[in-house]
């Protein structure tokens, strides 16, 4: 039986090699999302592991896990001396940084990669290691991490200028440094300043972020906290330096995990969309072997070893597939890099690591997939009865029960559905996340429509050829062909479909975002302009930004809104704070109940929304919880309304200021003076925002543009995926159009006989694959829709969201899917036309 | 004969080559097929028979000598030529695997024409589907129909194009006796009735028995001719061959 397996492999090997490739496709992402993340879990573990490495504990505000990520909660240097008083420390030093902005020859030096941090810079538990030049010692003394000084050209000696909270502070670079072995670190652009200046530019005199401590000899890390912690305040916590460290990469990691996620889902969908395809090359490659393995069965063979011959190929075959995918992640996580890279971010230079992990999954996932999918072809294999081998024409499969597919295929539709909708809704059971249920919702409804459209392959099909009609027997034939077997053709176009209905989705979710976006600007924007921070990673406004804009003769009034994390009765939300006098004024905002604008310090003002959803009403006494305070009384001051999904929680500048350290502005709404043009103003605005590289001035228009761009962007991705399961189905295409053609050879000889040209019958084999393709996309535009459909009206229950349906953008899909099968035809059409006509005919 | 023959072969040779030898299937064939003829090409398996009926149709190339259809040398044709001359001059009747599954059986029929972008001639189709009694069966797809009823499809193919010429190889191999020779009489009455020209393939002398003229093959020569032959007189002539 082994000789018959492997002949068996040989003998159809490019079919295979066809099938395979959505196995290696797919592997290949799975093995690259890994590749990656090990990679930079390695290189970072490294990193931050050696930025502590100089101390044994960290005394810090403690940390909610919910609120982990808030800068600038500072605690009261007086605590330093107190540590040092304690028997065995050796040293502790307090830490203070911040993200600032680097100008270099007038220029900000970050732009749109990551962050620039800086901080003061400590003698105890110090991460850093000069490389030129000398510690600073004074106010107007910077060091710079060296990979970012050669990237920016800097050496010592040389002049920048530094923006934290304030104005723009001159500065010499004094030093170059590293952290451990590395120059740089992961990218960002580190800077370390003596302690006042520190203090200084971050507005934060007597405060720090951090202590480091450093032990006596002999004195262990869990001792040393035991000791220290009798003495911290409330909200302040010693935790070992390595404890320290994990946290940051794990925030790091999470911070990176999109990408993961990003390339798992790519993976996942091919080896969904290639499970199709791997059935459906089975499926044919047994209907022509039906004599040869009624033969085997005739001398002897078992239905098990049947079974068995047709499993162990489709191992075989995931195996090599499994192989090829896992190298094809390993150049996927280089590629990755180097677009990591090229975009300005620099990841520590460690080779790729490939773990046995990495291995074992992406190979039990491609052979889980391929054996699930050769299944159902190995059991009708081991149907095909002994005689078949005698009979010279091949009796026509028995006709399966319609009745049985519509009922299983309206069942896993209909289940997938009720998924989808209660995973959209988010009721969902406790322990389920509600994206897999919704994923999950979605494979179903695909596979369950795979199921039904055999049904309506036929008639659909017809209906797509009929402009054919008018091409004579080349349209028929064609139409004809790619109807012929519904259930191959159903199985060809179900990777186009799963395509076309995420591109479709995609599509219509953006497309609702923009209008909606459009409208609510139109409707939310009393202001002429907005100021917002152009980077990302943590960069905001300096709140001096707002404060020398609000004398601008040009301005008439102007609110700054700050904005950050804190829980509302243990749960996290976002809030923001601002002048609420100006904020009523200038952002669209209604009072429904009590005044927003004369909120008090101890009120939140909170949006009719959330007070639906968390049962609140006005004057209900809340928990707000800080990272800085902890628990703190709040009452509910006013309940507001606000188009879209805007702010949900409100508090006074009072409020904020006694509950968070940071200062920084997350936008500023501005009103021009009567009689000022736009122009003019947005001129008068940039004499002070040139001031603050990184400060942007947007019209409606722009920020309009700026919205939209990041909803284009995330259309883009899918669009990215639709590329995939294109590629996936192309090959489908070409796959199940060889196929085809062998098996019509004598029928193609016959054509050829009577006269039909070789250009005809590429015309042929060109329509037949244009229809499947159609097919597929015009069933996937349908499923966008559903899904879109079901996505808005999901959201629609909580927030105002537009539907809308972009017709162009679906037909282009569609006629990107008909080009895809244009181009998978072209092989198989030359196959065709150049089929030896006397061969295709000629019997014995 | 005054008119010139509807096809012919002129000192044909067919070689294939392969590793070990060569093998000639047709040998120094030169034969006339006088138009409005049935001729039979008869003789034993490997005797060339397929061969010659596939060069005289243009299915295949001699290696050697010409093969004509009319005045036409098929020698000198492209592929596409060659494609378009036996849309308009040439009809075929295989022995099985003669009509499209996709196309219904008066799609079938007018299959030639439509490839080649033209209509039937008024009154023919509908004179040939009545001489074949097929015309009940016109929308039925190949699978819907007998085996006797398929060829007859074939048969109304090939007539319908009005052809210089129908080949056909086999006709009746794959059809009970009854069918069978249903189907001879309908080539017979085209050659009569139609004045069609028709040259068959076939190793059967009953078959052979409907025929004007019977030629006998082996190895690659032309070693006899029959005209007129009856069943007997074809077996008979086997014999004498075979001996």
């Amino acid at each position: 039986m082994w000789k018959a397996t492997w002949k068996g492999l040989i003998g159809h090997k490019l079919r295979l090699a066809l099938t395979a490739l959505a196995i290696v496709l797919g592997t290949g992402f799975v093995a690259g999302s890994y590749v990656f993340t090990d990679t930079l879990d390695g290189a970072f573990s490294a990193l931050f592991q050696e930025a502590f490495a100089g101390s044994d504990v960290i005394i810090r505000p403690s940390v909610d896990e919910d609120l982990s990520f808030v800068l600038g909660d500072r605690m009261d240097a007086a605590l330093e001396n107190e540590v040092r008083a304690i028997d065995g420390v050796a040293g502790a030093e307090g830490t203070l940084g911040g993200f600032l902005v680097l100008i270099v020859d007038g220029e900000s030096a970050g732009g749109q990669g990551p962050p620039t941090l800086g901080s003061a810079w400590v003698d105890t538990g110090n991460p850093l290691e000069l490389r030129d030049g000398r510690k600073p010692e004074s106010a107007g003394e910077v060091v710079i991490d060296k990979s970012s000084a050669d990237r920016l050209g800097l050496t010592v000696g040389e002049q920048v200028q530094v923006i934290a909270v304030g104005e723009p502070v001159d500065m010499e670079v004094v030093g170059l440094v590293g952290l451990g072995s590395s120059d740089g670190f992961g990218g960002a652009t580190a800077m370390a300043f003596e302690r006042s200046q520190a203090e200084s530019l971050f507005e934060a005199e007597g405060q720090v972020d951090a202590i480091n401590v450093v032990a006596v000899a002999g004195v262990t890390p869990a001792e040393l906290i035991s000791r220290i912690t009798p003495i911290l305040p409330d909200n302040v916590e010693a935790v070992d330096s390595r404890t320290a460290s994990e946290e940051q990469l794990t925030g790091f990691k999470d911070a990176l995990g999109f990408i993961n996620t990003f390339l798992l889902v790519f993976g996942f969908v091919s080896l969904f969309v290639g499970s199709f395809i791997i059935q459906n090359t089975f499926r044919v490659i047994i209907a022509q072997r039906t004599k040869e393995l009624a033969m085997l069965r005739a001398v002897g063979a078992t239905r098990a070893q049947i079974i068995r011959m047709v499993l162990t190929e489709a191992a075989i075959v995931s195996l090599i597939a499994s192989l090829a995918g896992v190298v094809a992640g390993i150049g996927l996580a280089y590629a990755i890099k180097a677009i990591f890279e090229f975009f300005g971010g620099s990841l520590p230079d460690s080779g790729l690591v490939v773990l046995p992990r990495t291995l074992a999954v992406a190979l039990a996932a491609g052979l889980t997939v391929t054996l699930a999918s050769a299944l159902l072809p190995a059991l009708s294999a081991s149907r095909i009865p002994p005689v078949a081998a005698m009979r010279e024409v091949l009796s026509p499969a028995k006709k399966k029960s319609l009745r049985l597919r519509a009922v299983i295929g309206s069942l896993l539709t209909g289940s997938g559905g009720a998924a989808l909708w209660f995973g959209l809704t988010g009721e969902t059971p406790e322990n389920l996340a509600p994206a897999a249920v919704v994923g999950a919702g979605a494979a179903t409804i695909f596979v369950g429509v795979a199921v039904l459209t055999p049904l309506i392959v036929r008639p659909v099909g017809r209906a797509i050829g009929a402009p054919l009609k008018r091409l004579g027997p080349v349209g028929t034939i064609a139409t004809e062909n790619a109807v012929r077997s519904p259930r191959r053709t159903s199985a060809t176009s179900a990777s186009i479909m799963i395509g076309t209905a995420l591109a479709g989705l995609a599509l219509i979710f953006g497309a609702s975002l923009s209008a909606t976006t459009d409208a609510l600007i139109k409707d939310q924007f009393r202001s002429d302009l907005i100021v917002q921070p152009s980077g990302f990673g943590g960069s905001q406004l300096s709140p001096e930004i707002a404060r020398q804009m609000s004398i601008l003769p040009e301005v008439e009034s102007l609110v700054s809104i700050r904005q950050n994390a804190a829980k509302l009765n243990g749960e996290r939300i976002f809030l923001d704070s601002a002048n609420l006098e100006m904020l009523t004024e200038l952002v669209q905002i209604e009072s429904v109940q009590g005044d927003i604008a004369s909120l008090a310090d101890n009120e939140v003002g909170i949006s009719a929304d959330l007070a639906k959803d968390k049962n609140l009403t006005l004057g209900d006494e809340v928990t707000m919880t800080f990272a800085r305070t902890g628990d703190q009384p709040f009452r509910i001051g006013a309940i507001f309304t606000q188009e879209g999904p805007g702010t949900s929680i409100v508090i006074t500048d009072g409020a904020w200021d006694a509950n968070f350290s940071e200062r920084f502005d997350t936008a500023i709404f501005i009103k021009i003076a009567p009689g000022v043009g736009l122009e003019e103003g947005r001129a008068a605005l940039t004499t002070v925002s040139e001031k603050f590289p990184g400060a942007e001035i947007l019209d409606q228009n722009q920020f309009a543009a700026e919205a939209k761009n990041q909803i284009n962007q995330f259309v883009g991705l899918v669009f990215a995926l639709l590329g995939l399961t294109l590629l996936i189905g192309f090959f489908g295409i070409l796959n199940t159009l060889l196929l085809a053609i062998i098996e019509r050879t004598r029928e193609i000889g016959l054509l050829r006989a009577v006269g039909t040209t070789r250009r005809q019958l590429s015309a042929m084999v060109t329509w037949e694959a244009v229809i499947v393709a159609v097919f597929g996309s015009l069933l996937g535009i349908a499923l966008g829709i559903f899904f879109g459909w079901a996505l808005i009206t999901a959201i629609q229950q909580d927030s105002e969201l537009l539907l809308s349906i972009p017709v162009l953008a679906l037909t282009l899909s569609v006629i990107v899917a008909a080009l895809a099968g244009v181009v998978a035809a072209v092989y198989p059409a030359w196959r065709a036309s150049r089929l030896n006509v006397l061969a295709a005919i000629a019997y014995e | 004969m005054s008119t010139p023959p509807a096809a012919r072969a002129v000192n044909a040779s067919k070689i294939y080559r392969t590793q070990a030898d060569e093998v000639r299937a047709l040998d120094d064939v030169t034969v006339d097929f006088a138009r409005s003829r049935f001729t039979a090409i008869m003789g034993p398996s490997g005797s060339g028979k397929s061969t010659l009926l596939h060069c005289l149709a243009g299915l295949d190339t001699v290696s050697s000598g010409q093969v004509f259809i009319g005045e036409q040398d098929l020698g000198t044709l492209s592929d596409r030529d060659l494609t378009l001359l036996r849309r308009k001059r040439v009809g075929f009747i295989f022995q099985a695997f003669n009509l499209i599954p996709t196309l219904n059986a008066s799609e079938n029929i007018t299959l030639p024409l439509d490839i080649a972008g033209n209509t039937p001639e008024p009154g023919w189709f509908e004179r040939v589907i009545e001489v074949l009694g097929l015309a009940d069966r016109l929308s039925h797809r190949p699978s819907e129909l007998s085996g006797g009823q398929q060829q007859r499809v074939a048969v109304a193919r090939a007539l319908t194009s009005r052809p210089d010429i129908i080949f056909a190889d086999e006709p009746s191999g794959n059809l009970d006796s009854k069918s069978g020779a249903q189907l001879l009489s309908f080539l017979r009455r085209a050659v009569d009735e139609l004045e069609q020209t028709i040259i068959m393939v076939t190793h059967d002398p009953i078959a052979a028995g409907y025929a004007d003229r019977a030629i006998f093959l082996n190895d690659g020569h032309i070693v006899d001719e029959l005209q007129s032959p009856t069943p007997e007189a074809v077996l008979d002539r086997i014999k004498l061959l075979e001996v």
